[in-house]
């Protein structure tokens, strides 16, 4: 009897001292990142069959015992936070790069639209002085800024395009890291479960790196058996158990043993701005050099230059990369004149009239490089918009996150001092039997002792 | 939802952020002066705004076309206007010497005079601007002697200035119609030298058939005068136009890129309080928690 009353005091002991230093443990982490509250899970222990007519009858209870200590990890508020948090690192990523994207024809009021009408205004000007060669080299001048700014807005695209796909190349090699990580994890937690622990710890480190792959590559997670995960992009494991796959990152998307992973997170964006934005826009600044280039050359061979030959072109380059003024265009080689007189200037107020001409896609030159900007402004702004809101979204699943899982210290001292209580109670448990069975183990049997 | 001490820090930590981010935002606005300092800034604004930047450019070359245009065409009024002059003064020179009383040596006073005069007429006929011909076209001079004869030396060009988008207008005048040195025309240098050697003569006939000649001259040249005022007059109306239209394209494009100075202080302000406010709260959520109400 006293023997069974000094294991349940026993039990409770071990119990609320077990309480305690979860409690502890809890506290110790309050500040730690990504830590999991752990909470004690006790039940009663199984009882023993009384003796009926005897001590009662029925059950005889038999202390507690601990069942486990609970992670309590709130999984939806997990999912929450990885499914917004693909979508937060695609537009991040997109929104800085088309911010730099629309800097590439120049500051606003400056750069290549400035640059555009400096041209049609320096035809204007030769018009009043055909034979000055100050005026012909202004045109030429003019001319060569413009062609400038298209090379340098080309250069710029090209470099924007070459950086995201060395981050591409950046993010293949992280995300095949932390995917390496996670499966040698996994194989740590399906050991500690098949042995009954429970591996709380490595469970908070394995969600930190899924939480970094799910912004990366806007990964999902599924559960497999003995406490591990799967990571899919898509419907491409990442991992499965124990082992994990190399990302390699192609010019234009990540691969898994040759098959592109579909398009999400962070590198998703920089994928899909590789294969897709950036050589259309790329492509529309091509069009526009090509349209500039034509128009000009076009009316500008139909002119007389100073020295009467006529035919000149202005232009030359096939790209935007390469237009340039015609080799070897000298001021004499302007073609201002019209009749052929050094002094008829007739001819530059046509080249001046092209301002109005469609160039490209059946617009002006101007209107179609502002066209160009709006696009270019357009897409920045939508995607700053959307990061901001999918940030927004993200840090509210975050905060979702941190206030289920994360340490209340005044929950935690609440438990502390329940369980401190309770370790008292059960210690005068342990000090009643001690006596009680004194009394049998020393006092029986010794009548008028 | 509980609240842990993670999301209290959390939502501390947002909230100065924003705010902070708020103030950075007015700050730069008030710094630049601008509201639109990238495209994306106002997208569908900075558009419009860049449309009204090209056309103001084209205006202000517009405008430097029309002016030059309006010296050409003062030049050629003032050359025409003292050409009349001088042909009207021929003709009372050569009504004068009509009457049949003269001597030989009054005669030749005013021969001397008309030849004085046609000097004059050569000087204007061959008036430049900035080096060029008013009344030549595209040559180097307007009149000229060929072979002892005065004629033509310009040639058929016209010059031309782009005094709006749509508007070119004619700069110089065709010297051969003012002049005289169309075909079947007696020039008027050639006929002032008729008049002085008809002085000399005492051909008081011919004399009569000069003055209607010069009645002639004189009426191209008025004819000239005539359009010369009315180009004048549809340059400057253009000109008057274009720096209409000019400041208002200014007006509507600094209302759509410069910050409302006032506006943007008052919401800087209100950002500014807004941040202090946020400091505030951050430091006096410092509160206690249970552990130190516990023994």
């Amino acid at each position: 009897m006293s023997l069974s009353l000094l294991r349940i005091g026993a039990s409770a002991l071990i119990a609320t001292q077990r309480a305690v230093e979860t409690a502890g443990h809890n506290v110790a982490n309050a500040t730690t990142d990504g830590y999991t509250r752990q909470r004690v899970n006790t039940t009663t222990a199984p009882p023993t069959p009384g003796t009926p007519g005897l001590d009662g009858g029925g059950e005889r209870g038999g202390g507690v015992v601990v069942v486990s200590v609970d992670r309590l990890r709130d999984g939806l508020a997990d999912l929450a936070f990885r499914a917004q948090a693909g979508a937060a690192g695609s537009w991040a990523a997109q929104a800085q790069v088309l911010d730099q994207a629309q800097q590439v024809l120049g500051p606003f009021g400056a750069g290549l639209p400035a640059a555009v009408s400096e041209f049609w205004a320096a035809w204007d000007q030769l018009s009043l002085a055909p034979a000055d060669i100050a005026s012909r080299q202004a045109v030429l001048d003019a001319g060569t800024t413009v062609a400038q700014w298209l090379r340098d807005a080309s250069a710029s695209l090209g470099r924007l395009a070459a950086d995201s796909a060395s981050r591409l190349a950046e993010g293949a090699v992280e995300v095949t890291r932390l995917a390496a990580e996670v499966a040698s994890l996994n194989q740590d937690i399906a050991t500690a479960v098949s042995g009954g622990q429970a591996p709380n710890d490595l469970l908070d480190r394995r969600d930190a790196l899924v939480d970094q792959i799910a912004t990366l590559t806007g990964a999902t997670v599924r559960e497999s058996d003995l406490g591990m995960v799967d990571v899919y992009v898509g419907g491409i494991a990442l991992v499965r158990g124990h082992r994990s796959e190399t990302v390699q990152a192609s010019a234009t998307a990540l691969t898994v043993a040759g098959t592109p992973l579909p398009s999400g997170g962070r590198l998703g964006a920089y994928s899909g701005l590789v294969t897709t934005t950036l050589p259309s826009l790329a492509a529309d600044l091509d069009a526009l050099a090509t349209g500039l280039r034509d128009t000009v050359n076009a009316a500008h061979a139909a002119g007389v230059d100073l020295d009467g030959a006529t035919g000149n072109a202005f232009f030359a380059g096939a790209t935007a990369a390469t237009i340039s003024l015609a080799p070897g265009l000298t001021p004499r080689d302007v073609a201002a004149s019209a009749g052929g007189s050094a002094y008829d200037g007739n001819h530059a107020l046509v080249m001046a009239r092209l301002r109005a001409v469609p160039a490209t896609g059946g617009q002006p030159f101007g209107d179609a490089v502002n066209a160009l900007l709006g696009r270019l402004g357009g897409l920045a702004a939508d995607a700053a918009s959307r990061a901001g809101a999918a940030t927004a979204t993200v840090e509210h699943a975050r905060l979702s996150r941190a206030a289920a899982n994360g340490v209340s210290v005044n929950d935690e001292m609440v438990d502390l001092v329940r369980f401190q209580r309770a370790y008292e109670a059960a210690a005068r448990v342990v000090t009643a039997a001690d006596e009680m069975l004194d009394r049998i183990v020393n006092g029986l049997g010794l009548v008028g002792r | 939802m509980r609240v842990t001490d993670a999301s209290f820090a959390m939502i501390a930590r947002r909230g100065l952020e924003q705010s902070l981010g708020r103030v950075q935002d007015y700050q730069a606005r008030l710094a630049s002066g601008r509201r639109i300092d990238r495209v994306s800034d106002a997208p569908g604004d900075a558009v419009r705004a860049l449309r009204l930047r090209a056309e103001e450019a084209d205006l202000a070359a517009y405008d430097r076309s029309a002016s030059d245009a309006l010296a050409w065409l003062g030049t050629a009024d003032t050359a025409l206007q003292s050409t009349s002059q001088v042909l009207r003064r021929v003709r009372d020179l050569a009504l004068a010497g009509g009457n049949g009383a003269l001597d030989p040596a009054a005669r030749e006073a005013l021969a001397t005079e008309v030849d004085a005069l046609r000097d004059e007429l050569l000087a204007l006929a061959n008036t430049t601007y900035l080096g060029r011909p008013v009344f030549g076209g595209f040559g180097t001079a307007a009149v000229g002697q060929v072979a002892g004869a005065w004629a033509y030396a310009g040639d058929a060009g016209q010059v031309l200035r782009q005094v709006s988008a749509d508007a070119t207008v004619r700069v110089d005048v065709d010297g051969r119609a003012a002049f005289g040195f169309a075909p079947g025309d007696t020039n008027m240098l050639a006929l002032l030298d008729t008049i002085a050697a008809d002085l000399r003569a005492g051909a008081t006939t011919a004399l009569g058939a000069d003055v209607a000649a010069l009645d002639a001259r004189l009426d191209a040249v008025g004819g000239a005068l005539g359009e010369v005022g009315v180009r004048t007059a549809r340059v400057e109306a253009t000109r008057e136009r274009g720096l209409a239209r000019t400041a208002d394209a200014r007006d509507v494009r600094t209302t759509l890129e410069d910050a409302d100075l006032a506006d943007t202080v008052l919401r800087l302000s209100q950002a500014q309080a807004g941040y202090e406010a946020a400091l505030a709260t951050a430091a006096r959520a410092n509160l206690p928690s249970l552990a130190q109400f516990l023994r």
